[in-house]
């Protein structure tokens, strides 16, 4: 009779102990539904407050405050398979599957861009680069931008190119077009407003004489422009690259560990967007269903590659924070016989270019206008992850691209198609190798494991030394291995599974895959694979690069 | 052990046995997770942001944020000087250097469809020096090419400085004056093309002087009089016209990395009451930047001449004759520090970016004062070297700290809200 009740008791406490505990009783590594390709915003964000940034507190804050966690820790919101799904933030295009070359060149761009007259709806003759707003004959929203006289084709230039390449990469842009006006089609609507020195007040002819005084005009006295569509749904203000935004349901996941704002460093760097802060990204709320969610966007390209929006890029961009305390110091100390490196390099004189090289640039030591809390936090695989999309652009639609620049002088789409495509093998030879690059892992139902090598795949590295593989049965419920057999060494990327651990008919099984080249230690950085079985055969459940 | 059945003990324990089952059900009940919760990812995702739509609340920036988004919307400085309007502003036109911290205020306006402008000023400083102006321009004639403008100035300096005449001047010698100057003018200025400038002003111009209100020195009759201090003991009504040119094709005016200054100025004084301080002045001026290192260094060079002459038996007043010293000139001595009819300074300045806010600069003058410009010796003249530190944008300084060794007055140290050159 104790003996019964002692054993009931403890097994009562047991039980609910386990049942208040969800560390014991604790989810299982995966779920029926993994790997996900989508995650789903399920909660109506309609509730949210525009949200202002300062652009000089967002330059305080990431310069001298460390914003943002910097726990060096795997990102938090990729699927079991190391992706990112589908979201209000990214949305995976060349980076799941290919894209041909025109699907490419038109990017995000729904329509031809803006048509018929233009009517001006407000005007900026003050700040960074003045503009103004007109509604097109369709009564379309666009945002006008042109470029500085000093380097006409520069900034639209840059604007087109970046946009369609982040497009492809998988963010959400806005679809801006190359446009060009003459003096005599603009309109001013009834009620336009300007915001000059005085503040604001009624927009007159002679403002838009002022503005465009301040444009790059051609040889036939046209003007060419940026049109940029305005992006669907209600302004909610900008995202900062770390932490959650505190009046939306649907952010639970710390930007500055998010896949795709780490990995946009690598984006970033190749095509020097120097410029990637959170004044040049917007939120939108936009219907999804019944509910209201938050898109994600970022636009303003108009600094990337060569161009500094009003001027040639600046030669620190890319290559020093705005404040970066070493080599200022060094600097001062030496009375200014310490030349930093990136002061010497020389960039041809191409107007329309700018400022951008690949000789010098180093993937590696790129760094935006002052510090990205998620940039910072980019781990191996995440660059990774960002270099296979990049790999993932062809060459060939590269150039396509950079054509739609329509820039006048040759000579400038030749040197900044060669520049972007000496730039890039630098990302892929840089990124690929710098982790361990195996891809595409597939077990059959024979047990026969298949795979592939990024980095050899793109050509930027030879053959592998050797693979090693560590077969184990995965237990799903208890989050544990149990290694089979001994590690099997094989110099191809194909390897048997041990026939004990097919005979036990497990659930799932998992190999630990390293790679090993002498010119590229990463490689040996482990790669852990999981198969759930699935009919007679296996698919792929888990892939964690660096567990 | 075995116990007889139905003790109080076994009903004890059956009651247990019954009260931990039933805690435990009631448990699993009240707790669904983990045991009885999302069987897929897809819930597993949205029960964490169920959980966080309990908790949404709206941003709330920090103090420092609030202050700067407030900054950024409504600009203060630009609401305090608009284009048109009452304005506020540091400082005022025809501010001296050397007058302290001032502010300047007054009302402008465009006309006439922004044809002309209006510009009705005052400034005063912590020395109190004071400034009132009455500004009537047509600035944009042919195209911008043009400028016609009529002014009346008055302007109260209580605070200048007097070390005596010529290079030999003692520093113990240092004495205040107050110069008081009512102008009326009116200009004509062309720019045919945008690094040329040529124009001429002809004003009538009355002066006093008076006892200097800086306590720390004597004031200047207490020292020096007619006989050394030429204009001292009376002052009389001028006629003056100038003609000037001016070429300028530096990158930034006020932050100069590339390019050169070269003005010439001939200016002449009549004396319309006494017949004695008759003379014309010439002001000759050249700067030169020469950058290395894509701007990052630059080489800077300014010389410049001036001189007045005084028709024959007459002088030129102390309060007009040219000066050397001080943050623009000769960095080892003090502003105004020498005087005589003719003055010359050389500047020679390495400039390095230390970062994008940053210059600073090694700098080496050359300048003194002399009698005529026959009388220039380059053997004779004054040094000073030091160290600058400029705080800047792209296009302009917007605090400067210079400090000059080499004088024989000691350091000088000097902080301004303006370049050197």
């Amino acid at each position: 009779m104790r003996t019964r009740l002692f054993l009931t008791a403890i097994t009562a406490t047991a039980l609910t102990w386990a049942a208040l505990e969800p560390g014991l009783a604790s989810d299982p590594r995966f779920y029926p539904d993994d790997p996900i390709v989508r995650d789903p915003e399920t909660q109506n964000a309609s509730g949210v407050q525009e949200i202002d940034i300062s652009e000089g507190y967002d330059f305080l804050e990431n310069s001298f405050l460390d914003s943002g966690d910097h726990t060096d820790k795997r990102a938090v919101n990729v699927s079991t398979i190391d992706e990112v799904p589908d979201s209000s933030w990214f949305t995976n295009r060349i980076g799941r599957e290919p894209w041909p070359v025109d699907r490419l060149v038109k990017g995000p761009d729904t329509s031809a861009g803006p048509s018929g007259t233009w009517t001006i709806t407000s005007g900026k003759l003050e700040g960074i680069a003045p503009g103004f707003t007109m509604r097109d004959g369709t009564g379309q929203l666009y945002f006008i931008k042109f470029d500085p006289p000093s380097n006409p084709e520069m900034a639209s230039g840059a604007e087109v190119i970046s946009t369609k390449l982040f497009y492809a990469f998988g963010y959400h842009v806005p679809e801006n077009y190359l446009a060009t006006i003459r003096r005599e089609a603009l309109l001013i609507g009834e009620g336009a407003h300007l915001r000059d020195k005085d503040g604001r007040r009624l927009m007159k002819p002679r403002d838009v004489d002022a503005l465009l005084r301040r444009a790059a005009r051609q040889a036939d006295g046209s003007y060419r422009a940026i049109a940029s569509k305005a992006l669907e749904g209600k302004p909610a203000g900008h995202f900062r690259y770390y932490g959650t935004r505190p009046d939306d349901p649907n952010d639970i996941y710390p930007h500055e560990h998010r896949r795709e704002l780490r990995g946009m460093a690598v984006f970033a760097a190749w095509l020097n967007h120097d410029d990637s802060r959170s004044i040049n990204n917007l939120d939108t709320l936009v219907p999804d269903g019944s509910r209201t969610v938050i898109r994600h966007n970022l636009l303003d390209f108009g600094s990337t590659l060569g161009s500094g929006t009003l001027q040639a890029q600046s030669p620190r961009a890319g290559n020093e924070y705005l404040w970066d305390a070493r080599p200022t110091l060094i600097t001062m100390l030496t009375l200014g016989l310490y030349v930093r490196p990136w002061i010497r390099v020389s960039y041809p004189d191409i107007p329309a270019v700018g400022r951008i090289e690949s000789t010098h640039f180093d993937p590696e030591h790129w760094k935006p206008e002052y510090p990205n809390a998620a940039f910072v936090n980019a781990r191996p695989e995440d660059r990774f992850w960002a270099a296979r999309i990049v790999a993932a652009l062809p060459n060939e639609a590269i150039r396509a691209i950079v054509e739609t620049a329509k820039y006048s002088d040759p000579k400038a789409t030749e040197y900044l198609t060669d520049t972007i495509l000496t730039r890039k093998n630098k990302i892929l030879k840089t990124w690929l190798n710098g982790t361990n690059p195996v891809v595409n892992p597939r077990l059959s139902p024979a047990g026969e494991l298949t795979f592939e090598n990024a980095a050899i795949m793109t050509a930027v590295a030879n053959a592998a030394e050797r693979y090693t593989i560590q077969w184990s049965v995965f237990d799903n419920a208890s989050n544990t291995h149990k290694s089979v057999g001994s590690e099997q060494a094989v110099t191809s990327p194909k390897a048997q599974a041990p026939a004990e651990l097919l005979s036990a008919r497990p659930e799932y099984v998992a190999a630990l895959v390293r790679a090993f080249h002498a010119d590229h230690p990463a490689w040996s950085q482990p790669l852990m694979v999981y198969f759930r079985r699935a009919g007679d055969g296996w698919s792929l459940v888990g892939l964690e690069r660096n567990p | 052990m075995n116990l007889p059945a139905d003790t109080p003990w076994d009903i004890v324990t059956a009651m247990y046995s019954r009260i931990a089952g039933l805690a435990l059900l009631m448990t699993l009940m009240l707790q669904p997770a983990p045991l009885l919760a999302q069987d897929t990812r897809e819930a597993a995702l949205e029960r964490q942001r169920a959980e966080k739509a309990k908790q949404v609340e709206p941003y709330n920036p920090g103090k420092l944020e609030r202050a700067l988004l407030w900054y950024q919307e409504v600009n203060p400085v630009q609401k305090l000087a608009p284009h048109n309007g009452f304005y506020l502003q540091y400082g005022y036109q025809f501010k001296p250097v050397g007058s302290g911290l001032g502010v300047g205020g007054g009302y402008r306006h465009d006309l006439f469809h922004r044809n002309a402008r209006v510009d009705l000023g005052a400034g005063i400083t912590m020395r109190n020096y004071q400034m009132l102006l009455a500004d009537f321009s047509l600035p944009h004639l042919a195209d911008d090419r043009i400028e016609l403008g009529v002014h009346a100035l008055y302007r109260h300096n209580p605070q200048e400085d007097f070390w005596g005449i010529g290079p030999d001047s003692l520093n113990d010698d240092r004495v205040s004056y107050r110069v008081n100057f009512t102008d009326y003018a009116v200009r004509a200025i062309a720019r045919p093309v945008p690094w040329l400038e040529a124009g001429t002003h002809v004003g009538w111009l009355s002066g006093s002087i008076g006892p200097g209100t800086d306590t720390r020195f004597p004031t200047i009759e207490d020292l020096f009089t007619d006989a050394d201090a030429p204009g001292l003991a009376a002052q009389p009504d001028y006629r003056y016209a100038d003609v000037y040119g001016a070429i300028d094709y530096r990158d930034q005016k006020n932050n100069a990395r590339a390019g050169g200054y070269y003005s010439l100025t001939w200016r002449r004084y009549t004396d319309l009451d006494f017949d004695l301080y008759n003379f014309r002045e010439i002001d000759a001026l050249v700067q030169q930047f020469v950058p290395i290192f894509d701007k990052k260094r630059v080489f800077a060079v300014q010389a410049r001449l001036m001189s007045a002459a005084a028709d024959d038996g007459q002088q030129v007043p102390f309060y007009f004759q040219p000066t050397v010293g001080g943050s623009t000139s000769l960095r080892s001595y003090n502003d105004y520090r020498f005087r005589d009819d003719t003055g010359m300074y050389f500047n020679f300045e390495y400039r390095w970016e230390a970062f994008s806010a940053l210059d600073m600069a090694l700098f080496y003058d050359l300048g003194t004062v002399v009698p005529e410009v026959e009388d220039l010796r380059l053997s004779t003249l004054k040094k000073g070297y030091g160290i600058g530190f400029r705080f800047n944008s792209y296009k302009r300084v917007l605090y400067r700290i210079d400090i000059g060794f080499g004088g024989t007055d000691g350091v000088r140290y000097f902080f301004k809200f303006s370049k050197a050159f």
